[in-house]
């Protein structure tokens, strides 16, 4: 990068915002997946101003900007290119307000989003959704990608909270959407638009999120099955008998041996899959909504079901699910998360589909997910200095996606398109749907500045 | 551009086991919220995750050891918490280490490792005068005071009497704060075990090698590693008796670092002094019945010492035996990093301040009298920073047991 662009940086910024040096930039060329590019500096803004100024700067001198939170995306939405601008916002960090007689809170987009949960829950409120990510990943971060999490069975995804934002335009200028109201149908829904837009439409330096009382409890169960087909058969079981636990987690065989392995917690090694099923609202609800569940899980013929009795074991639950990502990589060096969601109803044919395909391509295909929403993760272990089985698992995955799509699901259900699905964004939206995209994306971005390369 | 086997990267027969931990890590970022120094610096080179993407791009030959990754690489206090976080099973801590011993390689020894201090720690401390507190003062360092009589110089005036029918043997292996800095922690050792007939052993002893061994130096570690096992195999004994987290921990390395020198039997018997005392002499205090509520006291949890066997439980264990005289207050962070492991604190002296001061917040809002904790650095570091908290007392928790007992009937 040229000097005069890195003073100007540093002017807007200041030089200890700025990290030019090979050695520092190497630690920002990745994500969770496995694509790597060396952006040519990184810079840490804490203002929507000094954003404005180097959106500004970067339309002048034409540079790509790749904006990045903690850097845990599953789809490359944050990955740079070698001649590009990452802008990291974990600087803008604070929380500005939490209400709770207008039930929101207003954060800066570098908030991580356990940090947000704790201090919500601390005057009595609860926010949601609940990747994986959590203690790691920002707000900001979730809004871009429009994360979920295992809670969206019930309650709904990141979109379905952001009541507001304030963002940096492609072009440097600061405009704020929506606002802090429940109801809001002025003008068009921009701040849905932004919210999964991967930072190709705008950066979010401000964000008016919706909360909901707390829960007052939980009550959360581990259930085996046999068979796979009957761990599933007992998701679309539930949802049919009327029973919305908060969250609906599925595991199979593999996956549970890999994070038994990690944590040495004791769960069932002679299962084929396991539930992890929780049910939250008040008292009296919950002790009747876990006897349905223990109904809907025996009747699909449940081998063992254990329900937390108490904080520590609940943790101890949940930490297991959190557990699984890092965990399956036992079994091969490279990890590639697929999140091809489907119909709840589908998910029964959807497990038996990818089962066929890891047998067919011969390849480690661990499952596990969120089955309660029908958002499965088949998750392919691999090793990417392998190439004739990288050749297989190409196949795999688009035979994944194939099948989504057959049952009218989705390629993403919450890790996005970034760069990883890019290709295959055109086989569910069309054309006609593409081009759409692409004026929309030209319109506000006439340099194809910000985040160039992702989604469309 | 040099033949690529000249390179400044970390090839090499020895390198070669720890570069497989590389493959295990999926950049999911774990390692960020759990490592303290990340929470101050927010920059992925100063985490695990970062380094282990350098790491990676050295053994592609992509980039060589230089200045600025020692400087990098200089900035974790291998407290084990990204270790202990990670689902992939990623070793940092050992990565880290053996980043630092290739470092030492190819760029030499990094200051402030060689001075006086260091040296005086691992050659045993016998002449620690020759290191001034104003001398350590002046390069910005945390240390305190030295003793003016180190640990067992007064030998046989201040050794209580060996019983006649002792009911076991321990091996006692002394930490450097004990010799250095506040002797009295190893005497009243002395005094407790000696009040339950346990017969005391005092082999002559090196530093442990903690120090070295996180600088990479593990030249150093095995000789001191070799001369510690040698001394202890020569005696007979039940336990091996550790007042420093950090002293049991490296003990336990011991056998990976000299796999032939029978360090397994020895360390076998090894535990710290907290759990000795309520796990194997099921130490009980018996107050006369007109003792009145005490002082309260939180604690403060090692980084070496807390993923060791009941080593978070044991010492909360013991300060609950210990009510009322003492009562027991629990602060909030209590297993959060001092800021200061090993030396951390003389090379990033800013850095480790900051870190520090989240803890002693935390101490300050139990309100406690006494804040106690049981490895070296800790202990250092704690008295350090309650320096203008003169109404907090910074105490190892043998030095509380021995305080009970005295007030037990």
């Amino acid at each position: 990068m040229k000097q005069q662009i890195l003073n100007e940086l540093i002017s807007i910024v200041g030089k200890d915002n700025v990290l030019s040096e090979w050695e520092d930039r190497i630690c920002y060329s990745y994500d969770a997946t496995m694509k790597r590019a060396i952006p040519s500096v990184v810079v840490f803004p804490i203002t929507a101003e000094e954003i404005a100024k180097i959106m500004q700067l970067a339309n002048r001198e034409l540079i790509p900007v790749f904006p990045r939170g903690a850097g845990t995306g599953l789809s490359g939405g944050a990955i740079a290119a070698e001649n590009g601008i990452s802008l990291v916002m974990t600087r803008m960090n604070k929380i500005l307000e939490i209400n709770n007689e207008d039930l929101l809170c207003v954060v800066q987009p570098g908030v991580v989003t356990a940090d947000l949960q704790a201090a919500v829950d601390k005057v009595g409120l609860f926010y949601p959704p609940d990747p994986n990510s959590l203690a790691t990943c920002t707000i900001g971060g979730n809004v871009a990608e429009n994360a979920g999490g295992p809670r969206a069975f019930k309650y709904g995804v990141t979109t379905d909270f952001v009541l507001g934002l304030e963002v940096v335009t492609p072009i440097g200028e600061i405009m704020c959407t929506g606002g802090r109201t429940v109801k809001n149908v002025t003008g068009y829904d921009i701040t849905s638009l932004l919210t999964g837009s991967e930072g190709t439409l705008g950066i979010i330096t401000e964000i008016t999120l919706s909360l909901l009382p707390k829960p007052a409890e939980k009550r959360t169960a581990l259930v085996g099955f046999d068979k796979m087909s009957e761990a599933a058969h007992t998701v679309s079981d539930m949802v049919a008998s009327g029973v919305i636990p908060a969250t609906l987690e599925i595991m199979d065989k593999v996956t549970i041996r890999c994070v038994e392995n990690s944590l040495k917690m004791g769960l069932p090694l002679d299962v084929e899959a396991v539930l992890l099923i929780e049910v939250d609202g008040r008292k009296s609800q919950v002790e009747e909504e876990i006897i349905l569940v223990e109904e809907v899980c025996r009747r699909n013929h449940c081998v063992m079901i254990k329900i937390a009795t108490n904080e520590a074991e609940r943790n101890g639950l949940w930490a297991a699910r959190r557990a699984v990502s890092g965990a399956v990589i036992q079994l091969n060096p490279t990890k590639i998360s697929e999140d091809a969601t489907v119909p709840r109803s589908k998910i029964p044919a959807m497990v038996e589909r990818v089962k066929e395909i890891s047998q067919k391509y011969d390849i480690h295909l661990p499952l596990y997910g969120h089955a309660g929403d029908g958002n499965l993760h088949p998750t392919i272990v691999t090793d990417s200095t392998n190439p004739e089985e990288m050749a297989r698992v190409e196949k795999a995955i688009e035979e994944i996606f194939h099948a989504a799509l057959e049952m009218n699901g989705t390629l993403s259900g919450e890790h996005g398109i970034g760069i990883l699905k890019r290709p295959f964004l055109v086989w569910e939206v069309g054309e006609v749907g593409l081009r759409y995209l692409q004026a929309i994306k030209k319109a506000v971005d006439p340099n194809n500045i910000l985040n160039p390369g992702k989604v469309i | 551009m040099r033949d690529n086997k000249d390179k400044k990267s970390p090839l090499g027969q020895e390198g070669n086991a720890y570069l497989a931990e590389l493959d295990k890590c999926g950049r999911c970022g774990n390692c960020l919220p759990n490592c303290p120094v990340f929470a101050e610096l927010q920059r992925e080179s100063s985490v695990i995750r970062g380094r282990v993407e350098i790491l990676d791009r050295l053994r592609k030959g992509e980039v060589e050891w230089n200045e600025k990754l020692a400087e990098i690489f200089s900035t974790c206090m291998l407290c084990g918490n990204c270790t202990k976080a990670c689902n992939s099973g990623v070793r940092g801590g050992l990565l880290t280490r053996m980043a630092r011993r290739d470092i030492r390689k190819f760029l030499g020894p990094q200051k402030p490792k060689d001075n006086a201090l260091f040296r005086i720690l691992c050659e045993t401390g016998k002449e620690p005068a020759f290191c001034s507190p104003d001398e350590l003062a002046a390069v910005g360092s945390n240390l305190p005071n030295l003793a003016k009589e180190e640990f067992l110089r007064k030998l046989s005036s201040k050794l209580p009497k060996s019983p006649i029918k002792p009911k076991m043997t321990i091996a006692y292996f002394p930490g450097c704060m004990t010799y250095l800095v506040n002797p009295q922690i190893g005497y009243d050792i002395l005094e407790i075990l000696a009040a339950y007939d346990v017969k005391v052993i005092i082999p002559e002893q090196k530093c442990c090698g903690k120090q070295a061994m996180m600088e990479g130096d593990f030249d150093t570690a095995k000789e001191v590693a070799a001369k510690n096992i040698t001394s202890f195999a020569k005696e007979e004994f039940d336990y091996l008796l550790f007042e420093c987290g950090s002293c049991l921990t490296t003990w336990q390395e011991y056998q990976e670092l000299l796999p032939d020198a029978g360090a397994q039997s020895l360390i076998a018997k090894g535990m710290h002094i907290s759990r000795f005392l309520t796990e194997v002499l099921d130490i009980h205090f018996d107050y006369p019945a007109t003792i009145a509520p005490g002082k309260k006291v939180t604690y403060h949890d090692a980084c070496h010492l807390k993923e060791t066997t009941s080593g978070k439980s044991a010492p909360r264990e013991l300060l609950k035996r210990m009510a009322p005289y003492y009562q027991y207050a629990e602060m909030a962070l209590a297993d959060s990093c001092c800021g200061s492991i090993g030396y951390f604190g003389d090379f990033h002296f800013d850095l480790s301040q900051k870190i520090l001061q989240k803890k002693i917040d935390s101490i300050l809002e139990t309100k406690a009298d006494i804040v106690t904790a049981d490895s070296s650095c800790c202990l250092i570091n704690l008295i350090y920073g309650l320096r203008e908290h003169p109404e907090v007392e910074v105490k190892h928790i043998v030095e509380l047991v021995a305080e009970a007992l005295r007030q037990s009937l």
